[in-house]
């Protein structure tokens, strides 16, 4: 090969600032005697200098968003879910056909025949355990905030964005959510009653804690290799392998049974929450999930909003807190697991206040809202309780502080309920 | 995976999509069309999605794949092919002005590419990823990537040479 060829190979490379400072120097000697390939050298770069043109343009907001409205009303009546694969439809019979269900092990020796190998525990991966849960169109389990497995459990059905919550200290009380027009309807069963609940945005990451799992999920899918294996141990009596993956924020560990490659505990850390979910069902029938108030039930037109919850939420919150339930202290230590054991005793405390009915139902939400709002900061913010021990009215002390989202400077509250901004050199320990 | 998992595929990576096809096809309203494209053929085969797709490098590639298409489509070629002759005689400094014609050129140039060179050219030199990245997203090795890349730039310094001197 001549100078001249082997210059001429090398212009692209050239032309993309690739070549060592001695080709690069060899390459332009050659241009200034070679008229070929200095005009090959300006084709390569006029190529090169279109395309980097086209890098700088970018759709303007208003065709992002119109984009994305058009593709969510053109879905909008689409079923996601087609006839399920081999796997999916053997899975499905073993959730929903008590027949099937006695039939598991034969079925296993089916799945066995089809050559479906995770199904039989030989090389399970994260990509199978965590299958049933971005796949199902139902899944029902309970959820407990906090690492005391004694804490009130919170049980789930959830198909799509609408769900149906109980929770084990508060009897009676059925809520359905609908978390794509915002909405609550809470349900007392015993009384009959039922009540509309504006949610707002608190809806997508502190109501719906099946898809903050799902969320970590798709990050962790997209990351290849952050997610670890964790040796096998037994959960409940039963043999588990498990997964655990995360970002700085939010850490997510999925236990699954090895046979049957289905998960039966996620634990899911997020701040300083720890929110476990067990006893998961995949695809079970359950009753429809209806915002419509049932039959027989008399619906409370008082207006309740969540969306709007504010720092005087929690303040008020913090009162009900100290002043109802304990007797003019501050409680030890505050965050959802704490909110939820404390809302069966205030059910208990309300009914004995010489206060109107309507008044007492307002003291209710109020200590909610302000839970809904400490969940603003609590999953992932910076914020410190320091209230243990401290009375109601001691102004001296601050027994919160928080840094609200997009803030810079952070905001204490004292125990007088006052608060204020406060200097990061100031906040107590 | 379920409808919400299909939603949320659409809220992280609505812009990636619009973006990446605006900038191949400079056309908010054809742009538009592409991402419409893009997630129904996505929506058309969810259930062969398992837990284990690489979405970046799907959506890119999809998005490249159907605004190229959309480019053959609409006869941009045949357009561009009768814009040779008003163009000029003789490649004049001022040939560069025409940033626009020359733009709609190189997207015609590059739909006649093989599939995987106008891929890696789109992911390097349009969206300005680095080759460890386009690897990445296209499941080839680095060099692999850089081999594409070079072929696709040659062969449309190719092209470019038979429209400016025609």
């Amino acid at each position: 090969m001549n100078t001249h060829d082997k210059i001429n190979e090398l212009l692209t490379t050239f032309a993309l600032g690739e070549l060592s400072p001695q080709e690069s120097s060899d390459v332009e000697t050659h241009l200034a005697e070679c008229p070929q390939c200095a005009s090959e050298l300006e084709e390569l770069r006029t190529v090169l200098e279109c395309a980097d043109a086209m890098s700088r343009l970018s759709a303007d907001e208003q065709t992002c968003q119109s984009a994305k409205q058009r593709i969510f009303e053109a879905t909008a009546s689409k079923q996601t879910s087609k006839p399920p694969a081999a796997i999916e439809s053997i899975w499905r019979m073993i959730m929903t056909t008590k027949k099937f269900r006695l039939a598991a092990a034969a079925i296993i020796v089916i799945a066995a025949i089809l050559g479906l190998a995770p199904f039989l525990g030989g090389t399970v991966t994260f990509a199978d355990v965590i299958k049933p849960i971005l796949n199902a169109r139902t899944i029902v389990f309970d959820v407990v905030f906090g690492n005391d497995e004694a804490s009130p459990v919170m049980h789930e059905e959830v198909a799509g964005s609408l769900i149906r919550r109980t929770v084990s200290n508060i009897p009676n009380m059925v809520m359905i959510l609908d978390l794509d027009n915002r909405k609550m309807l809470a349900l007392d069963t015993a009384a009959k009653t039922a009540g509309y609940v504006e949610i707002g945005k608190v809806g997508d990451k502190t109501q719906n804690y099946i898809e903050g799992v799902r969320r970590i999920i798709v990050e962790l899918q997209e990351k290849k290799g952050d997610v670890e294996k964790l040796a096998e141990c037994e959960i409940d009596g039963r043999k588990a392998i498990g997964f655990k993956g995360g970002n700085p924020k939010e850490k997510l560990t999925v236990w699954a049974d090895p046979k049957t490659v289905l998960p039966i505990r996620v634990e899911h850390e997020i701040g300083q929450l720890h929110i476990v979910f067990k006893n998961f069902e995949f695809d079970r029938q359950i009753e429809e999930i209806g915002m419509d108030v049932p039959r027989g039930y008399t619906l409370d037109n008082a207006q309740l909003d969540l969306s709007d919850a504010a720092e005087q939420d929690l303040i008020e919150s913090l009162r009900i807190w100290a002043e109802i339930i304990l007797d003019g202290t501050f409680p030890d230590a505050i965050g959802t697991d704490h909110y939820m054991k404390q809302i069966a005793v205030l059910g208990q405390k309300i009914p004995r206040l010489d206060i109107p009915d309507s008044e007492k139902v307002q003291l209710g939400f109020k200590f909610g809202k302000g839970m809904i709002f400490l969940q603003k900061f609590e999953f992932g913010g910076k914020w410190h309780y320091a209230g243990k021990g401290v009375k109601l009215g001691n102004a001296d002390k601050v027994i919160l502080w928080y840094k609200p989202e997009g803030s810079s400077a952070y905001r204490a509250i004292y125990g007088d309920l006052k608060a204020a901004d406060i200097s990061q050199e100031n906040l107590p320990k | 995976m379920s409808q919400t998992c299909f939603k949320m595929l659409i809220e992280r990576y609505s812009e990636a999509v619009t973006n990446t096809a605006m900038r191949i096809l400079r056309d908010s309203q054809k742009a538009q069309d592409v991402h419409q494209e893009v997630f129904l053929r996505i929506l058309s085969r969810w259930h062969k999605f398992d837990g284990d797709v690489n979405w970046p490098g799907y959506l890119y590639r999809t998005t490249i794949r159907t605004a190229l298409e959309s480019v053959r489509r609409s006869k941009a070629e045949q357009l561009a092919e009768q814009q040779r002759e008003p163009v000029a005689s003789n490649p004049g400094p001022d040939w560069r002005l025409r940033a626009a014609e020359l733009q709609q050129k190189l997207v015609a140039c590059l739909a006649k590419l093989p599939k995987r060179q106008a891929d890696v050219f789109v992911l390097s030199r349009i969206e300005g990823l680095e080759y460890d990245r386009v690897a990445e997203l296209l499941g080839c090795s680095k060099e692999t990537a850089r081999v594409h890349l070079h072929r696709a730039i040659k062969s449309l310094a190719r092209d470019f040479r038979d429209y400016l001197r025609k």
